[in-house]
């Protein structure tokens, strides 16, 4: 292919330059000036250019420019400023030695379709000539900061989930449209300033500020993605960061903004406040006998009645209250920008704190700080340089921390101190029966557990256009990453199976990634009569190396000292990866008359990561758009725009370091056994997108637009199981193939608009399916709940299903309906002929059993549906895939008042409530209380048990998972420089002051602490378990500009 | 061509060739220093050393560590718990359930772990002993130690071969001439345990037979973690493994009756003559049975998993276990015991109060652990501290292979081939230094108020003084609990004591029959497939006194 590319495409495009290239003429100026076209003020730094040459200028605080040396002739200028939609003057007629003067007034842009693209273009492109969609949220869009950079497109970009975890500093959840991969990571390229981020091995989204944001874009699937390879068919997000350049020019500004608030948990889990035990009439716990015994030899009531009724003697506490607390939230920001005709830059401090909500716990820190700067040597030369730096400190939570929280009876006091001096008892309750997980509240205070991470991320071009059809350009950047990870568990403390004092324990993580990465581009531009040709060829290298290493040291010979020294016992691991890529690609964009516009591309991406034969692949992109409404023959100046689209291209997903090499592992204690089966065959997961869609503005008022794509992904990596036989127990193989198809709806509307008031309304709305249509190797379960076979789906959920209707009864029971019924919860319970289910205490039939045709019943307690092994069916029994997405947002401002809010909702989707089906296993969900309900309605504790099912998946504890969320309020109030008084006259512009929350509001049918959530192992399944509970934010922030 | 359109030619060149320079100068070829690759084994001497070495500790690691290593012990009555962790709960549950073999089971990794873990050290090894038959050179300060590295290879062949023999009901032949093809090619048939059962002896004999005429001595760290360890221990271990297999690969008591106990005793005559006891340190060989056996996490000493009273219920010398035994099994509620056999508890009388006792292996504490709703008969005062509490039993020396087991295997044999009196003196070896308990005779125990064991099953021998063969079973298990963690099982099921219902043996796990595109299918369950019949082990295998 590289020599294809040398014989046929560089001629190609030496021919296409040879002809378009202008020839040389005596010169002429052109002049002019700026202006908005709503206002008629002038627009400064605005960035004119003769099209088809590297002649420019930048207007000037009056908005005026001029361009010199103009070759005699017809010449075209291209308008260009942020905010406004990119304009371009023709039949400009440039007279040697004169200057022609040419006056522009820009439309300020009115909807993110018309904003310049860079995403996924060669070029920066107005949205209306893309031929593909990208998604775009801009600084405007987000006043509420997201708390991690990538949850700025939450709600605002269709097609787009993003799902976080609540524990902070932590990254998100991100699926583009639907999944693209089943096993491997569904998550986009992130892209910032140029840098490829990197995300493996714990460097995070979340080292990001999102304060710096300029605008995020979004390109969803290989349609338009093919530029980025074999990483894309997850699609990219590009994140570009303010550098400054809006400024006016000579501008300098200095802005302090201060964002204060607390954190809490915004919805509670409904947890049990009665028990089982029997109790005498003065409310005393006793045995069988009548005896009147401690809390630790309580004994249950009898089987007939051994209800949830029971209130304790003890006081009786809200864990839940108990264990999470509101705590602070922060951000403090300083930044300094400037813009020059030469220069442009801006840097800023960001120091941040997310406390969280759980009592005892540090949450986490971050300062960052940024510089961007862009550069002007020369008309022809220009450089910029981006560097960022952040450190952080996590505060992590033990393992346990929730799991051991749903063990806590409610009649133990979490806050009470403990003998050992700390403030949390390790064991309020002192019955084995039931207290027997240590306190987390304990576990936070005593474990010292931390994370940090420090991120740098370093970027610099080069631009040189040494003729005026021809522009190179270098890029390199580098992002590194050091993470810290450290464990210390004092000796003497109590921990699990030590009460009387953990021999102690330390464990050190580090680990480092370097990430490089350079291209070179060639970028050719000619024009033939209204056809406008621009190509590019590109070379990239990227490396990444990822190194880890951890040591662990148990037995610790004195107290107090976290060294690894002082441990008696020691292990230690370390890792080491090289990953390399090399690539070209050629692209060609043609825009004839802006009506009719064409993209062709191809890539050829060599990565280490594939075996010798199967180390280059190809990529490609054919796109295309007709605007309509720019033909003459239109007759609807409503519709002003109206594009049709189409793009088709294809994208790979690259598999892991490890899964090419067939290993032996060293285990612990040294021994040597053999992993996965290596595979120097694999080849990349293949994406094929096609998208269709149609753009338009109607009456100015609203855009639209709407996208179907068809997404299939081939050659899916999965790590197959093998037979016993080999000793390797998987094997990463090319074995499925994965389609989805979406739906997608983004729609701007322009409500009001008045020189003091605005209203703008943002809808985005998606609707996303996927299965898996091949599967060339045996079918299986994975972890608990999911399968993956042909024509299932990555959201499916698999698990035992308790009997609702006598009509799924076994055909041994076909003549003896009538001794089931259906009770109160729906469940089909034995009972007998002769009984109904709310005669369990009338009859005294709880704890005994009822024999019908044979088989013997527990009385009342529902039934799952037997295989014919007698165990569990496995049967689908959810979908967590919701049926569609919508995101409302509202922008309304009024003089200086600014209101934004964003609602989000799910409809449909199931939830796996995993937290639930433990908290039945102890008797703490709310559920199981039986106070208020009927002696007749009243279920034993053993029917809770049956539910709980020894914590198998099944579909009592599936949810309905949809939701509706005010995810994000912001109001604010700016105050400008003349209702400053004093404060103007030490400089100050304006100040901005206002509220803020986040996720402030939800409605929900689910019972858990939040539907909207995703499985730890399984990031394509919504299963809640022990984990960090998303919380809200309000918060109160200053904004003061100098 | 005019000079301008050359320059640009030039330039444009230039460009173009930076690029495709950038883009092709990295070279795309990295190693993967993380692990050894096969090609690497098959060069490194030292790397085939290692697997062989290492094996014993992964073998540890499922066979006495977790799966299946908890579940057996209380599926045979031994340990009790009413948790579900490990699937203990599960399969101890009484009716006995069938094996859950499906491939969404919380706690496959019963059949599972034993299966795959198993298989791995076998590929393992068999790719190690192909590499020295062919003519590897394995070398320890410049010293040819191959003998001993094949010697311990055929070892950890049996014993591994022999453990999935003796609880899953067929397997691969996984051994140095054993040569799956990779798909298309079909798969490798699976054989039958008795299949695997002859393998496995045929391994352990070739490990004696090598090390009879070899002179070495183990290195301590890994293969056995011990020091000191020769030629002919190894020899000895194999006898004493091959004696285990062919006493316990019997499903049923016609099974074992059937065994070739002349092989047994042979083996165990020349088996082990000083107890295995790996040097355990944390990290090292981790022993969760062990862990939460003895752990306290509140005050209650042995609050995950505590001793079944079918195990020390046979010394009670009070009608408490007579009384339990005859209840509905969910009346049985727990009591304190009053015995003689100082293994459970020290001189002195019966407990009535809270406080901890301690006998030599096994202690009381008046707790009822586990909540109600999970079978009162989990309950019980007797938990296990023979290995130790807190945290001393990861650190030392761990007792996993006793030479009063080979003895009572011995004994075992004698009985069987009628040399009854012969066992007597093997029977009393423990019982009297142990268990400071009178001596038995061929009668069986004295027939003495307080006598150790009694019968405990219901019928007309009920409350009497047990025989020689009780006696035998008794020791066996008193002496065997939680020390090997399939022994109880293995032995049970040959004994016919297992709760009447409780799975025989394993299938092979949901996920191979799925892979190998065959049904799935399991065992257990009252009326199921090898589902143990009621129990019925006070019968003797030949005639003795107090037989029924």
């Amino acid at each position: 292919m590289t020599s294809l590319l040398r014989s046929r495409f560089l001629p190609a495009l030496c021919l296409l330059v040879l002809v378009t290239a202008p020839g040389a003429a005596q010169s002429g100026q052109i002049a002019g000036a700026v202006s908005d076209s709503s206002t008629g003020s002038a627009v400064s730094g605005a960035q004119v250019t003769v099209t088809g040459t590297t002649l420019g200028a930048l207007t000037n605080d009056q908005g005026q420019f001029r361009i010199a040396g103009v070759s005699a002739g017809t010449h075209a200028i291209e308008v260009r400023r942020l905010g406004f939609a990119a304009r371009t003057i023709r039949d400009v007629q440039v007279v040697a030695g004169q200057t022609v003067t040419v006056d522009v007034r820009l439309s300020p842009v009115a909807f993110r379709l018309q904003e310049q693209v860079t995403t996924g273009v060669v070029d920066p492109t107005s949205g209306t000539r893309t031929p593909f969609t990208v998604g775009r949220v801009t600084a405007e869009d987000a006043p509420v900061p997201a708390t991690n950079p990538l949850q700025t497109i939450q709600g605002k970009v269709a097609g787009a989930m993003v799902v976080t975890n609540g524990q902070p500093g932590t990254g998100t959840n991100i699926i583009l449209r639907a999944p693209t991969t089943i096993t491997k990571s569904n998550a986009p390229l992130v892209v910032v300033d140029g840098v490829i981020l990197s995300q493996t091995f714990g460097a995070s989204s979340a080292d990001l500020e999102s304060l710096d944001i300029e605008s995020v874009e979004v390109i969803k699937g290989a349609a338009a993605a093919s530029l980025y390879g074999s990483r894309a068919s997850a699609g990219v997000i590009s994140i570009r960061t303010k550098r400054g350049a809006e400024l006016r020019d000579g501008e300098t500004r200095i802005t302090f903004r201060s964002e204060l608030g607390a954190a809490q948990l915004p919805r509670k889990i409904g947890w049990s406040k009665y028990h089982h035990y029997m109790l005498n009439a003065s409310g005393q716990y006793i045995n069988a006998a009548g005896t009147v015994v401690q809390r630790g030899q309580r004994v249950a009531d009898t089987a007939y009645r051994m209800f949830q009724d029971n209130p304790f003697p003890d006081p009786v506490y809200d864990q839940v209250e108990e264990f999470f607390d509101p705590s602070d939230f922060y951000t403090n920001s300083l930044t300094l920008a400037q813009n020059t005709a030469k220069t442009n830059f801006l840097t800023t401090f960001a120091n941040h704190k997310t406390g969280g909500v759980v009592v005892g716990h540090d949450g986490y820190r971050r300062n960052d700080v940024r510089l961007n700067l862009d550069h002007r040597m020369r008309d022809n030369l220009s450089a910029s340089v981006s560097v960022y730096h952040m450190r952080s400190t996590r505060d992590d939570l033990p393992d346990d921390t929730f799991f051991a929280l749903i063990h806590q009876a409610p009649d133990v006091n979490l806050r009470a101190p403990d003998p050992d001096g700390t403030a949390f008892a390790f064991q309020p309750g002192n019955d084995p029966n039931t207290d027997r997980r240590e306190n987390p509240l304990y576990l936070v205070a005593t474990e010292q557990e931390t994370s940090k991470r420090a991120r740098t991320l370093g970027a610099a071009d080069v631009r040189f256009s040494p003729l005026s059809w021809l522009r190179l350009e270098a890029n390199a950047s580098y992002d590194r990453s050091d993470r810290e990870y450290k464990f210390f568990l004092d000796r003497g403390l109590k921990s699990e199976g030590f009460p009387n004092g953990d021999p102690g324990f330390i464990e050190r993580t580090s680990g480092t990634t370097n990430a490089l990465n350079a291209s070179a581009s060639a970028n050719l531009l000619g024009q033939i009569g209204d056809l406008t040709a621009r190509a590019t060829f590109r070379g990239i290298m990227e490396r990444e190396e990822n190194d880890f290493f951890e040591a662990e040291g148990n037995t610790l010979r004195a107290g107090q000292v976290p060294d690894l020294s002082a441990a008696q016992f020691y292990q230690s691991a370390s890792t080491f990866e090289d990953i390399r890529s090399n690539a070209y690609f050629g692209v060609v964009g043609l825009d004839y008359d802006g009506r009719y516009i064409g993209d062709v591309l191809v890539r050829r991406d060599g990565s280490s990561l594939f075996g010798p034969e199967e180390r280059w692949h190809t990529y490609y992109r054919v796109s295309g758009a007709w605007r309509v409404a720019q033909e003459s023959w239109w007759r609807f100046p409503q519709i002003s725009e109206l594009k049709l689209r189409f793009s088709r291209g294809t994208a790979g997903g690259r598999p892991s370091f490890a899964d090419q090499y067939e290993t032996f592992t060293f285990a612990g204690t040294g021994a040597l056994v053999k992993a996965t089966l290596g595979n120097a065959a694999l080849k990349p997961e293949r994406a094929t997108e096609s998208e269709l869609g149609i753009d338009a503005i109607i009456m100015d008022r609203v855009s639209v637009q709407l996208s179907h794509s068809r997404t299939k992904v081939e050659d899916q990596l999965l790590e197959i199981p093998l037979v016993g036989a080999f000793g390797f127990t998987e094997q990463w193989q090319n074995a499925g193939t994965v389609e989805g198809r979406t739906w997608e709806a983004t729609i701007e509307a322009r409500v009001f608009e008045s020189p003091t008031t605005s209203w703008k309304v943002g809808l985005v709305a998606d609707r996303s399916r996927h299965s898996i249509t091949e599967f060339n190797t045996p079918c299986y379960f994975t972890s608990v709940i999911s399968y993956r076979c042909a024509g299932e789906t990555l959201g499916s959920m698999y698990g035992a299903h308790f009997l609702r209707n006598p009509n799924e009864l076994p055909a041994i029971h076909a003549g003896s309906r009538d001794a089931f019924e259906v009770n109160d919860d729906g469940l089909l319970v034995p009972v007998g002929a002769a009984n109904n289910y709310t005669e369990g205490v009338s009859k005294r039939l709880w704890g005994t059993t009822v024999s019908i045709d044979g088989v013997t019943y527990p009385w009342g307690i529902p039934i799952r549906l037997k295989n014919a092994t007698g165990a569990d069916s496995i049967l689908r029994i959810g979908e967590s895939n919701p049926d569609y997405r919508l995101g409302l947002s509202n922008n309304f401002s009024w003089k200086g008042l600014q209101v934004f809010g964003l609602l989000d909702m799910w409809v449909g989707g199931n939830v796996y409530n995993s937290l639930k089906q433990r908290l039945y296993q102890w008797y703490r969900s709310a559920d199981e209380d039986q106070v208020g309900k009927s002696e007749e309605l009243k279920k034993p504790v053993r029917y809770y048990d049956e539910l709980y099912n020894g914590n198998n998946v099944n579909d009592w504890f599936v949810e309905d998972g949809g939701f509706l969320k005010l995810r994000e309020l912001s109001v604010k109030y700016r105050f400008g420089a003349p209702q400053l008084g004093p404060l103007a006259r030490f400089g100050a512009r304006g100040i901005t002051v206002g509220l803020i929350g986040r996720n402030l509001f939800m409605s929900t049918d689910y019972s858990g602490y939040d539907p909207e959530i995703l499985d730890e192992d399984n990031a394509t399944v919504r299963r809640e378990g022990f984990v960090y509970p998303n919380f809200r934010t309000f918060t109160g922030t200053i904004e003061i500009e100098f | 061509m005019t000079t301008p359109s050359l320059v640009r030619r030039h330039r444009l060149a230039a460009a173009i060739g930076l690029l495709a320079v950038l883009a092709g100068c990295q070279d795309l070829d990295v190693t993967n220093p993380n692990n050894p690759d096969r090609a690497r084994l098959e060069r490194d001497p030292q790397l085939v050393q290692t697997i062989i070495s290492s094996a014993y500790a992964q073998l540890f690691d499922f066979w006495q560590d977790d799966y299946p290593a908890w579940v057996l012990p209380t599926m045979a009555d031994e340990f009790t718990s009413g948790f579900l962790d490990f699937g203990i709960h599960d399969m101890s549950k009484e009716p006995r359930l069938a094996f859950n073999n499906s491939p969404t089971y919380d706690e496959q990794e019963i059949n599972r772990d034993p299966w795959q873990k198993s298989n791995a050290i076998l590929s393992g090894l068999a790719d190690a002993v192909a590499a020295l038959e062919s003519g590897t050179i394995v070398r320890d300060a410049g010293v040819d130690v191959t003998t001993r590295a094949l010697a311990f290879a055929k070892l950890m062949q049996g014993i591994t071969l022999g453990h999935v023999a003796m609880v899953l009901d067929s397997a691969y032949l996984i051994d140095e001439d054993f040569q799956p093809l990779p798909p298309p090619a079909p798969l490798p048939e699976l054989s039958p345990y008795p299949e695997v059962l002859a393998l496995a002896i045929e391994k352990l004999e070739e490990a004696a037979a090598i090390a009879d005429t070899a002179t070495f001595t183990l290195p301590g760290d890994p293969w056995l973690f011990v020091t000191g360890y020769s030629a002919a221990d190894v020899a000895q271990l194999a006898h004493t493994f091959a004696a285990r297999f062919l006493a316990s690969y019997g499903r049923t008591r016609a099974e074992r009756d059937a065994a070739p106990w002349d092989e047994v005793l042979f083996h165990a005559e020349r088996g082990i003559t000083r107890d295995l006891t790996p040097n355990g340190a944390p990290e090292r060989l981790f022993h969760d049975f062990r862990r939460v056996a003895a752990r306290q996490r509140t005050i209650t000493p042995g609050d995950f998993a505590r001793l079944d009273y079918w195990l020390v219920g046979p010394a009670d010398s009070t009608n408490g276990m007579i009384s339990w035994v005859n209840l509905a099994v969910d009346a049985r509620n727990p009591f304190a015991m009053r015995t003689k056999d100082r293994r459970i508890q020290p001189p002195g009388p019966m407990p009535t109060d809270t406080t901890a006792r301690f006998g030599k292996y096994f202690g009381y504490h008046r707790a009822t652990i586990w909540n109600a709703s999970r079978g009162f008969y989990h309950r019980t005062y007797y938990f296990y501290h023979r290995a130790g509490r807190g945290t001393t039993w990861e650190t030392g020396p761990q007792l996993v292979l006793t030479v009063t087991e080979k003895n009572l295997l011995r004994a075992e044999a004698l009985i069987r081939l009628d040399r009854a009196d012969e066992a007597v003196p093997l029977i009393n070896l423990s019982r009297v230094a142990n268990g400071e308990l009178d001596p038995v005779t061929i009668d069986g125990p004295p027939d003495v108020p307080g006598c150790v064991p009694r019968k405990i099953r219901p019928g007309p021998m009920q409350g009497q003084c047990g025989s020689l063969w009780d006696a035998l079973r008794y020791e066996k298990r008193i002496e065997g609990a939680g020390i090997d963690q399939t022994t109880a099982y293995l032995d049970a099921r040959g004994w016919q004591s297992l709760v009447v219902g409780t799975p025989l043996q394993f299938p092979v796990p949901a996920l191979e029959l799925q892979l190998r595109q065959q049904p799935i299918y399991s065992y257990g369950g009252v009326g199921g497939p090898m589902g143990a019949p009621a129990p019925d082990d006070e019968l003797c295998p030949v005639a003795l006194p107090r037989c029924p």
